[in-house]
């Protein structure tokens, strides 16, 4: 059995992904993320590990509505904007985009993620210990979008993003 | 493994959400506008680059750039050593 290289993958290392000559961009942007002085979450090791840290201790208000930039801009957040309209010769047309969000979690208790578009929430995600992704499916790739994933609980460790345009 | 799924209907209500905090919300649209110079600033550079990767500059600039960022980390390291300094004995 052999797998499909990811169309781009997003890391804090690697942030952007772009095909100028198709107009076709993804990037991330990180929006407050913590480091402590000691190993493994001092920012040497979460360099060389190419991962962000969220600690609990400053996670975001779950009862929050983040579809509001007031909210949202106080909070600690990953932004992912995919413009991918432009996808070779056929254009868009009929084209999905599969996501793989990758995550640790480094103790028994589990990460809470929000996901949100600026038109609402999608989904109350819980990080579990173990687990390591979960996978977030777009149906079309007729305009650019972003998607926030904003921090409410937990702590949990940021790998990057995988996309596959399909 | 949870499968979140995003429609092309939300994709568009959420683009309709957006156009709408542009215009009500002054701050969002100074940070909007801020991002859409940074993409521009990315259209404006990539194509330059790539046209030099002929004679392997682009790719040598990229090599470079990770270089100086590895570089960075090291000496980051030294840097973090040489202020803690060395280890002092525990008093027995």
């Amino acid at each position: 059995m052999s797998c499909l290289d990811a169309t781009f993958t997003l890391t804090p290392q690697s942030p952007l992904y772009s095909d100028s000559s198709l107009y076709n961009f993804a990037y991330l942007y990180c929006n407050g993320a913590d480091f402590s002085p000691f190993s493994p979450t001092d920012l040497p090791s979460l360099y060389a590990s190419n991962r962000f840290l969220f600690d609990s201790q400053f996670a975001g208000d779950p009862s929050l509505d983040y579809s509001q930039w007031a909210n949202l801009q106080k909070a600690r957040f990953i932004e992912s904007f995919f413009q991918l309209q432009f996808w070779g010769a056929g254009g868009s047309v009929n084209k999905q985009l599969v996501l793989i969000f990758g995550f640790d979690v480094p103790s028994s208790d589990p990460g809470r993620l929000l996901i949100y578009s600026p038109w609402g929430k999608l989904k109350d995600q819980y990080l579990l210990p173990g687990d390591n992704q979960f996978v977030i499916e777009i149906e079309d790739l007729i305009a650019g979008f972003s998607l926030y994933y904003v921090h409410v609980g937990g702590s949990w460790f940021f790998r990057g993003i995988s996309g596959y345009v399909v | 493994m949870s499968i979140i799924r995003i429609t092309r209907k939300q994709i568009q209500a959420a683009n309709k959400a957006r156009e709408a905090a542009l215009k009500k919300d002054e701050d969002f649209r100074r940070h909007e506008e801020q991002r859409q110079r940074f993409q521009d600033a990315i259209m404006a550079r990539e194509p330059a680059l790539k046209a030099s990767d002929d004679s392997g500059r682009y790719e040598e600039q990229r090599q470079c750039s990770e270089d100086v960022s590895e570089a960075r980390n090291v000496v980051s390291r030294k840097d973090l050593k040489a202020v803690a300094g060395p280890k002092k004995e525990e008093p027995s």
